[in-house]
């Protein structure tokens, strides 16, 4: 009797890990099968290397390149991550040398609550808030890469100061009786040992931020100004994401415009994964 | 170097402040602004005028997002909780446990709209449901399902490792062994988990965009009904250029609201000693 129920639980629980998993896997073929389509017409090298964005025949034939758009997601996501870091570092220091457990374990949640807000909210603020602000300094309408850059840092910046501040505090217990037995200053051995130290997993982290921000979809669309240009620091630019979230409603099912927005989609997500990969690969080897 | 270590002590300062100065300030600030439009009516009523939503209330994209949450939740708790037993308790092969979390891992990485994309093939049109709950749920379940699982595999590894060879060795089964001891141990945090996924699930806006949110509906009344969620209610008022801003302020400090008292519920349940932040 007790065997019987132990075995039903093992194989229920058993079949339902791997028809989840079979699901998961299932999504990225099915991405890849709806992104097909589009290679056949379009090569895949000018897909991706290619600069002008026309989906829709208005008697000059149809184009679809998405280079602009792969380097805006990237471009908001490198600044956002660099803003990101200067703030992470900057808080996660004060969590791990000024803080004792007990406020650490209190701020955790206050900063949590970050990554809590809806990313529209996000937007909705930084258009009423900011962007006023960059249409003084001359941006034209005020919407550009690096307004979206940095709403997106504060986004990704909860996921930031947690890992960072592991790696500190891990640090922090190893080196720190050392550095006050040797009777240094506290934040001078903060700058020789800790922050070098712990430069190589803030780098790992940051990219894994990057992939993060990369893929976010509402706050960037709502700030960033959506033209398919060349995206500079202080100009417009326009996302993969956005681009699918912006043209998913109005593109024919079936159309190439359709396919197109399925293989821009496929190019984001082989982008991610592939940083995924390499960087779980690269940090187990080094564990 | 003496100078850089000055600098840098006094920017991590700033820093910190800077940050919950923006935290504070993002839910004083939309709250203040809201002040005067929530009441009862904004609360309990439908969304009306020229450009929807600047009369009435916002009871459906309330409704709505609940809706969305739950049915993500109804399908990712199952299989989230069945994959991290069985990977916790029962998997004893080394590569297939590592192959099975990096896959996890991996799909935590991916954009939600991806997500959003895979419902809107499969679910939208191949299997002929329509943009309704149901597809923009599965969408949100996708996403919220290795969230899920992780937290869940997090807290089950947390337990004593000795009450477990102890329960083992008196003959009690795997089965057993987790109904009496883990479940038990881990309940508070299990529900922890649940509601952070339900609100993770709430404020995505991504997913549903076309696979079940619409800009106005009644509450819906069942799975196959197209709904309104909070986040995208917001969104195209914004996008719409309602003159109202007040009034997206309200909604906007509505979702705030709701995850500040979830989360302070959520953190309440699962408090306790996070060691890796120990010093």
């Amino acid at each position: 009797m007790n065997s019987i129920t132990e075995k039903i639980f093992k194989y229920f629980t058993k079949a339902l890990t791997y028809i989840t998993l079979s699901m998961l896997l299932f999504v990225i073929c099915y991405i890849i099968k709806e992104a097909l389509p589009i290679f056949i017409e379009v090569n895949p090298k000018d897909f991706i290397l290619g600069k002008e964005w026309m989906p829709i025949d208005f008697g000059f034939g149809t184009k679809f390149g998405i280079l602009y758009f792969i380097l805006g997601t990237l471009l908001v996501s490198f600044i956002a991550v660099v803003i990101s870091m200067f703030i992470s570092i900057g808080v996660s220091l004060f969590l791990t040398v000024n803080a004792n457990n007990r406020v650490r374990r209190n701020v955790f949640p206050v900063i949590d609550l970050l990554s809590g807000i809806p990313s529209v909210v996000y937007g909705f603020i930084a258009l009423e808030l900011l962007s006023p602000l960059f249409f003084r300094f001359g941006v034209k309408t005020g919407n550009c890469v690096l307004l979206a850059a940095i709403v997106l840092s504060i986004m990704i910046t909860p996921f930031m100061i947690s890992s960072v501040t592991y790696t500190f505090v891990n640090l922090k217990n190893k080196y720190m009786v050392a550095i006050k037995s040797l009777g240094v200053d506290e934040w001078y051995g903060v700058t020789t040992i800790i922050i070098p130290k712990a430069m190589k997993k803030i780098i790992l982290s940051l990219i894994l931020a990057n992939c993060r921000a990369m893929g976010e979809t509402m706050a960037v669309m709502m700030v960033m100004g959506n033209a398919i240009v060349f995206p500079t620091i202080l100009g417009k630019g326009e996302s993969i994401a956005s681009l699918i979230a912006l043209e998913m409603g109005t593109a024919v099912r079936g159309s190439n415009h359709y396919y197109a927005l399925y293989a821009a989609g496929l190019v984001l997500m082989v982008i991610v994964l592939i940083i995924n990969i390499v960087l779980h690969a690269f940090s187990k080897e080094k564990e | 170097m003496k100078i850089i270590a000055k600098i840098i002590k006094y920017f991590s300062y700033i820093s910190f402040v800077f940050l919950i100065w923006v935290i504070v300030s993002i839910f004083i600030y939309t709250v203040y602004r809201s002040l005067g439009v929530i009441d009862l009516k904004f609360i309990f009523d439908s969304p009306r005028g020229m450009v929807l939503g600047e009369e009435g209330g916002i009871f459906p994209a309330i409704m709505g997002s609940i809706w969305f949450s739950f049915t993500a939740l109804l399908f990712a708790f199952v299989p989230a909780m069945c994959a991290s037993v069985y990977s916790v308790f029962y998997l004893k092969n080394n590569k297939v446990k590592r192959f099975i979390s990096n896959v996890f891992e991996n799909v935590a990485a991916i954009p939600s709209i991806i997500f959003g994309l895979f419902s809107y093939a499969v679910f939208v049109y191949m299997l002929g449901f329509g943009r309704c709950v149901l597809s923009g749920g599965i969408a949100l379940a996708l996403m919220i399902f290795p969230f899920l699982e992780r937290k869940f595999e997090k807290s089950f590894l947390e337990v004593d490792k000795n009450l477990l060879i102890a329960s083992y060795n008196l003959g009690i089964d795997i089965r057993k062994t987790f109904m009496k001891i883990v479940f038990p141990q881990c309940f508070k945090e299990i529900i922890s988990s649940v509601i952070l996924a339900f609100l993770f699930a709430m404020s995505a806006t991504a997913p549903i965009l076309f696979t079940g949110g619409v800009a106005f509906a009644t509450v819906p009344d069942s799975m196959m009904k197209p709904a309104m969620a909070l986040p995208l209610h917001l969104y195209l008022m914004i996008a719409q250029g309602s003159s109202q801003i007040n009034r997206a302020y309200g909604v906007a400090a509505v979702s705030l609201i709701i995850l500040f008292l979830f989360s302070t519920v959520a953190y309440c349940l699962s408090f306790k000693r996070d060691k890796k932040i120990d010093g």
